[in-house]
């Protein structure tokens, strides 16, 4: 039983974690007021006889938070909860903003606790992939949501480690360290991404520099690491990496070379697959 | 003779019903001022410790009340209250802020705590004000009562 999955065990609602307890494969447990509590794993989607009210949602985030809601200020204002062991719950609710600026969520109608996995030798063909140029090229790896990028670059982290490597994490949610805490690595837990990567490239002085979930935000710290010629392996959202390309920022990125290798992840049930590619994508690699 | 005795018994025990009338203003005092520094210490740890509340009551180190601390960080509320000497309308509010005390963002938190504060703050203020007269008032009456008593049934 993985240290997350006991962490909610204990954490739970009585009726929500007798209703996990007969499934430890979960990957997710989405919660939405008026509506049966669905339970998601690798290979199939439950929905369970358990209706959600306002009152099992709000004694679930009690619960999880310790009765301290109040001390995820910062990410419920980016709509989640990070909790110990790397578990993620996606929240949504009533916003209360001010200069367009979100001060605080009430109400609260949807929970999707996200389950970390460690999936072990599950990064091992990106690790070869890198060791094939010798370490010196940066990686993007992209999918869909969910379909287990930050497990990947969670074990890629801990092969690369492993093997020697002196990495830099950047972990604003606490989800990429989960379980990682032993290695030999400089991790970065909570920092702000655009803080964290400008740093870790001053003072960690990293081999690689390895964050989840790039966004535009983080484009121009991203290019200062590019300018002094530190890899980096970072994931995005997307099926199609043509489409990831154009996005504002990313395009400098690929220009700038920051990321002369990608990989798209597939999954169908528990089997995982890459298909990589190299900037232009005139042609595979 | 054993008449004389049960009357003596009597009228000291009215005597030392005041007495004890009077010893549970002084604790409810003391109550106030622990549940008062209890308040201040967690708001001050809630905002600008962003501990969560098991973190916050055990940071707690007044040595007054540890029971009560302990209680009131295992969320039994209603059996850590009730080892405080005051009114149930009190325990009542009291009861109310601890249960909910936690569950909102961390400016509802803040507000809450301080409204908290100044109802116990006023409370404390009154009974400091009135605590030495309400005390001699409690054993005065004892005596008198336990006294007449004596002397109306000899």
């Amino acid at each position: 039983m993985s240290d997350a999955y006991a962490f909610l065990l204990s954490h739970l609602p009585s009726v929500l974690s007798y209703l996990i307890s007969d499934h430890k494969d979960l990957e997710e447990l989405r919660m939405s007021i008026g509506s049966e509590v669905v339970l998601v794993s690798a290979s199939k989607r439950i929905r369970s006889p358990i209706i959600c009210t306002q009152a099992l949602l709000d004694d679930t985030v009690s619960q999880l938070t310790d009765y301290s809601f109040y001390s995820h200020e910062d990410t419920v204002k980016d709509g989640y909860l990070s909790l110990p062991h790397g578990i993620r719950v996606g929240i949504c609710g009533r916003a209360i903003c001010e200069n367009g600026k979100i001060c605080a969520i009430r109400n609260l109608s949807f929970l999707n606790i996200r389950i970390p996995r460690q999936v072990c030798g599950m990064a091992r063909p990106l690790y070869e992939k890198m060791r094939e140029h010798c370490f010196s090229k940066g990686l993007l790896l992209y999918s869909l949501p969910g379909v287990g990028k930050t497990t990947a670059l969670k074990d890629l982290a801990a092969t690369l480690s492993q093997n020697g490597l002196s990495i830099a994490v950047i972990d604003q949610r606490g989800e990429l360290s989960a379980g990682l805490l032993n290695l030999h690595a400089a991790i970065y837990r909570y920092y702000p991404k655009k803080e964290a990567i400008t740093m870790a490239i001053k003072t960690a002085t990293p081999q690689l520099l390895i964050l989840d979930e790039i966004s535009a935000e983080e484009c121009s710290a991203l290019l200062s690491a590019a300018s002094g010629g530190i890899p980096v392996i970072a994931t995005a959202h997307g099926k199609d990496i043509v489409e990831i390309v154009k996005r504002p920022g990313f395009t400098e990125l690929f220009e700038h070379g920051l990321f002369p290798l990608t990989a798209r992840l597939d999954r169908s049930g528990d089997r995982i697959s890459y298909h990589f590619s190299a900037y232009p994508f005139l042609k595979g690699v | 003779m054993l008449r004389i005795i049960g009357l003596c018994m009597l009228s000291v025990s009215f005597a030392a019903g005041g007495f004890v009338i009077g010893e549970h203003i002084k604790k409810r005092h003391l109550d106030t001022l622990y549940l008062l520094s209890l308040i201040k210490h967690l708001k001050r740890e809630i905002c600008y410790g962003r501990n969560t509340l098991t973190v916050c009551y055990s940071l707690y180190k007044d040595g007054r009340n540890q029971r009560c601390t302990k209680l009131l960080a295992e969320r039994s509320f209603q059996n850590a209250l009730s080892l405080l000497h005051l009114p149930s309308s009190q325990k009542e509010r009291l009861l109310l802020f601890f249960t909910l005390l936690g569950s909102e963002d961390l400016q509802t938190e803040e507000s809450r705590c301080e409204n908290t504060i100044l109802f116990l703050e006023e409370e404390e203020r009154e009974l400091r004000r009135t605590l030495k007269d309400r005390i001699k008032i409690a054993q005065t009456v004892g005596i008198c009562i336990g006294g007449s008593l004596l002397l109306l049934l000899l």
